[in-house]
This record gives C-alpha cells, structure tokens and sequence, in this order.
C-alpha cells in the first residue's frame, strides 16, 4: 500500500542525468568535497505553508499604487491606505455579525502548487479547485478537480509552452469521504468543531490557545512563538467556522503583531476588492493575506521565498459560509 | 544455473575491485540504480530524487575502500547512504506527504490492469495514509520506508540504523498502528 502510493518508477530521463553526474563525479582523480548541488526544488505550495489550507490560484495582485478604474463611491482622497491595524479591527468588527446558519461549513477554494521543472528551467504553477464541506459532527467530504496549469511568471511562459504547457500534477475529478473527526485544521492542528467552537474570543488568550494546539515541530511553524501564531491564523480565519467572536479576536490580535504591514487596497484576479496585509512569518517568508474587511473573510493567501521567483503558494478563496447544498465535485463558479 | 561463479561476481567482489579500478564501480550502479531511485523517489519526489541518488552513488563510490563484507552486504549500505542523505531533506519529505495527503494523483492510467487495480484502492487511502506518513517521526519513518520501499529485512534495517534487531520490530508495528488508526475502516494492505 505504501509502496504503491510513494512509487516512482524511474525514468530513461533520470537515470541517464544520475548517470552523467556519477561519471563526472567517479572520474575526477581526488573528488573535491562538494555538496549536493541545490535547487530551489518544490513539490508544492503545500508544504511550504504546510497550512492545510495552503496557498492558491493564479492570484495577480495589483498594489494601491497601480492604476486601475476609479471606484465608484470614493472620489481619489480615498486612495490614501488605511492602516494594517485598522483594516484588521474594521474586518474585526464585521467578523461578529457574521450569520452562521447551515448545515455543511463549506470553503471553496483555488490552489495552486509551485512546480520547477529542471529540464525546461521554467516554474509553473499547478492548479486544482478543491471544495470541502464539513458538518458539525466531524463528518466532512473533499471534492477535487484539476484546473491544469499555468507558467508562474510571463518569463517562465515560451518554456512552458514549448513543453507542451504540461499538468505537473492531473488528478481526475473527484470527491472522497474523508475519515476522522477532528476536520477541521489550523497549520496542522486538526480540531473537532466543539475544539473550534471553545477557541477564546480575546485575543491574548486566543494567542495562548494557539501556541498550544499548534504542533511545536511543525516544519514552517517559525522560530518563535509569535511567527507561529501569525503563520497560522490566516488558516483560522479563512478555513475554519470559528464564531465570530473567536474570528475577530483573532483580527484584533493580529493587528496588534509586529510584522503585519498594510499593503493598501488591492484587486485580485477576480476583480475582488480587499485589504492586502503583509504578514512576515518567518525571517525570509512572507505572507500577502487579502481581506475583505466588509465581510471579514479572506480573499486569498500568498507565501513569498527566497529563490522562487513569484508567488509559490497561493490559495483564492471563492467560498466559506454556512450552506444546506450537499457536497458535489466542485466546479468553477 | 550452470554458469560458472565467476561470470557473476558477487556486489562485494564488484566493490572491491572498483577500488583498484573505478569503472568496476558502473557494476554496482547498474544493478542498484532502479532500487535506490525508487526508495530516494519514493520519500522526496523525483526531483529531489535525481541530486539525492546521484549523491547516494558517489558517496558510496568515496567510500567504496571502507566498505566492509563481514558486517553486511552492499545493497543495505547503499540504502544506509541514501537514508542518510534523505535526513538532509526532511522538509522535502514531509512536504511531499502532505501534498499527497491533499492531492490524489492519477496514476498511470493506462498500466496493467492489476497495478490499475491497486492505485485506485491506493487512491482511496491516500490522503490517510500520507497524512499518517507526515506525521511519524523520523526514526519510525526510517523504519517503516527502509521496509516497504527498499524491502530490507528486521536485520539489514538494525544494521543500515544501527539500532537493535528489537528495536526494530517496535518501532515497526509502533508505526504500523499509527498509520493503521488513520485510515478508513476495514482496510487492508498496509
């Protein structure tokens, strides 16, 4: 069973470029003391963020400071940016009127994985649109379907297309019963929804709660206790029903952390306007978080590395509410 | 089974006469390289996989005069070596789990019909299964793909971890009934 999930027969391809390498290697008379070349190689956005909500979907962010069509209802004084902190405690606000009726908690969501193909040197972004529906019982079901895949960045587009714009990763439409009871995760801290439910609604204490449920080895958990705070509250916010009192507390905490930056008003690809905070949660990593303040929900997460040149994990969020339609292979809306 | 013994000279004849000449050395990585490939792939993907291997091999090569027959035979050291190159890359490891966990690959579709048939139970029990690879701990981790991928036995195991023949067996089925406990009900195989 393991064998046939992990397995990865070789190919003609790489047994010929370890072949190459090993000859080059064996021939040289005294081999230097070399390390094995790295490569900022990904397998996903998954886990980078590791959030179990990661990242999605061809996200174009456009700054405040690009131009783009007058809004309606604000003349152009209203461009001057709100701070973090007071989007965060607007959103806050919004966050404890939030109706939370329905059977099925549901997020409906765009990922996409970051992938580099070393042949063709050009990185490509892998996207599937993934549905969860979850019931207050634990009961949940996952359904998956491929949206292919993009080139990451204008300048990754001849080799990707010159390799025949390739899916790194094509899995067939699906929806699957997932098993447990504890669906619901925030950076890999898997809760029942009464765990959910108990969350403090203020924000010190949420911040205590949090650095106690979340795995101490969790690989991007972050060096210190507050970059793994603010590593996975996004998730909290974004995928997990929490009450709304918990939602804004968590808001509130967050805008009172050192590293949350405001970008300013920002437009994602759907055209959806938000908030973008830039959340540092950990030395070299970076978050964009896009929030609607007027709703509270989150609009999108981003992950920005070192040595990848664009936005490897991203994750769009179409959907999270409250709905009594059953769960279904999810489809673009 | 009539061809004389030295048509076929056994890996540790192979190794040693590579370090009299390093072109011996292209023995041992034919008949390894499948196995190695498939173990390294296995846990890291195979594009970590490629560095990974390759590393495997020339170590082993810088290595080859050290090698010694009385404590073991060639096929567990090399997948000691790589096991070990493997810790480098945890994050890697663990970041594939946690894709698989999420992402149900199709799998050569067009195979043979029973491998067919065992990707799509292996599809179900995918996202468990993964979910519950991620979550081991290293040491277990070792353990448990050392047996399923590189098929090594309780002793060559002890030998490539240098732990204990009984150590072995615990953290095996200490593993195999977290991975059991993640999984759906009544299924089978692990």
């Amino acid at each position: 069973m393991i064998a046939t999930m992990l397995d990865e027969p070789p190919t003609a391809e790489s047994e010929a470029a370890v072949r190459r390498r090993l000859l080059s290697g064996t021939s040289e008379p005294e081999p230097p003391k070399r390390r094995a070349q790295r490569r900022p190689i990904l397998w996903s956005g998954f886990g980078l963020a590791a959030t179990a909500a990661a990242v999605t979907g061809a996200v174009v962010l456009s700054s405040g400071t690009t131009p783009r069509a007058p809004d309606a209802g604000h003349g152009p004084e209203a461009v001057q940016p709100m701070s973090a902190k007071t989007v965060l405690l607007t959103a806050a606000e919004h966050a404890e009127t939030a109706p939370a009726t329905g059977q099925y908690w549901h997020v409906l969501r765009i990922q996409s994985n970051a992938f580099y193909n070393e042949r063709g040197d050009y990185w490509m972004l892998g996207q599937q649109l993934i549905g969860q529906w979850s019931q207050r019982d634990g009961r949940s079901w996952t359904g998956f379907r491929g949206l292919g895949a993009v080139p990451m960045t204008p300048k990754d587009a001849p080799a990707f297309k010159r390799a025949g714009s390739p899916d790194p990763a094509p899995i067939s439409p699906a929806l699957m019963k997932d098993t447990g009871t504890k669906t619901f995760s925030v950076c890999d801290a898997a809760m029942t929804f009464k765990q959910v439910q108990a969350l403090p609604a203020t924000p010190g204490a949420l911040k205590n709660a949090l650095k106690r449920a979340i795995p101490r080895k969790h690989p991007t958990a972050g060096g210190t206790a507050d970059e793994v705070v603010k590593n996975c509250v996004s998730d909290l916010l974004s995928s997990v029903p929490a009450p709304p009192k918990v939602r804004a507390a968590a808001y509130r905490m967050l805008a009172t952390m050192p590293g949350v930056t405001s970008m300013g008003q920002v437009t994602d690809e759907r055209g959806r306007k938000g908030f973008g905070l830039r959340v540092r949660v950990m030395p070299e990593v970076t978050d964009t978080v896009i929030i609607d303040p007027d709703s509270s929900l989150v609009l999108s997460t981003t992950r920005t590395l070192p040595n990848v040149p664009g936005k490897v994990q991203k994750e769009l969020y179409l959907q999270a509410d409250w709905t009594n339609s059953p769960p279904s292979i999810p489809s673009l809306p | 089974m009539t061809a004389p013994p030295d048509t076929a000279p056994t890996d540790a004849e192979l190794l040693a006469a590579s370090v009299q000449d390093g072109d011996h050395f292209t023995a041992v990585y034919d008949r390894y390289y499948a196995d190695v490939h498939r173990y390294v792939a296995g846990r890291l993907g195979p594009q970590t996989a490629e560095d990974v291997v390759a590393e495997t091999f020339l170590t082993a090569f810088r290595r080859r005069d050290t090698f010694d027959p009385s404590r073991g035979s060639v096929r567990p050291w090399l997948f000691g070596i790589a096991t070990n190159l493997i810790a480098q890359h945890r994050r890697t490891e663990t970041r594939r789990y946690k894709m698989l966990a999420q992402v149900v690959v199709e799998r050569d579709p067009a195979g043979h019909e029973d491998r067919v048939a065992a990707s799509v139970s292996a599809e179900r029990l995918q996202p468990s299964l993964a979910r519950g690879l991620a979550a081991l701990s290293h040491k277990d981790r070792d353990v448990v793909l050392l047996k399923a991928l590189a098929q090594l036995t309780h002793e060559e195991i002890a030998d490539v971890l240098g732990v204990p023949y009984g150590t072995v067996g615990s953290r095996l089925s200490r593993a195999r009934k977290k991975l059991r406990a993640g999984l759906p009900a009544h299924s089978e195989g692990l």
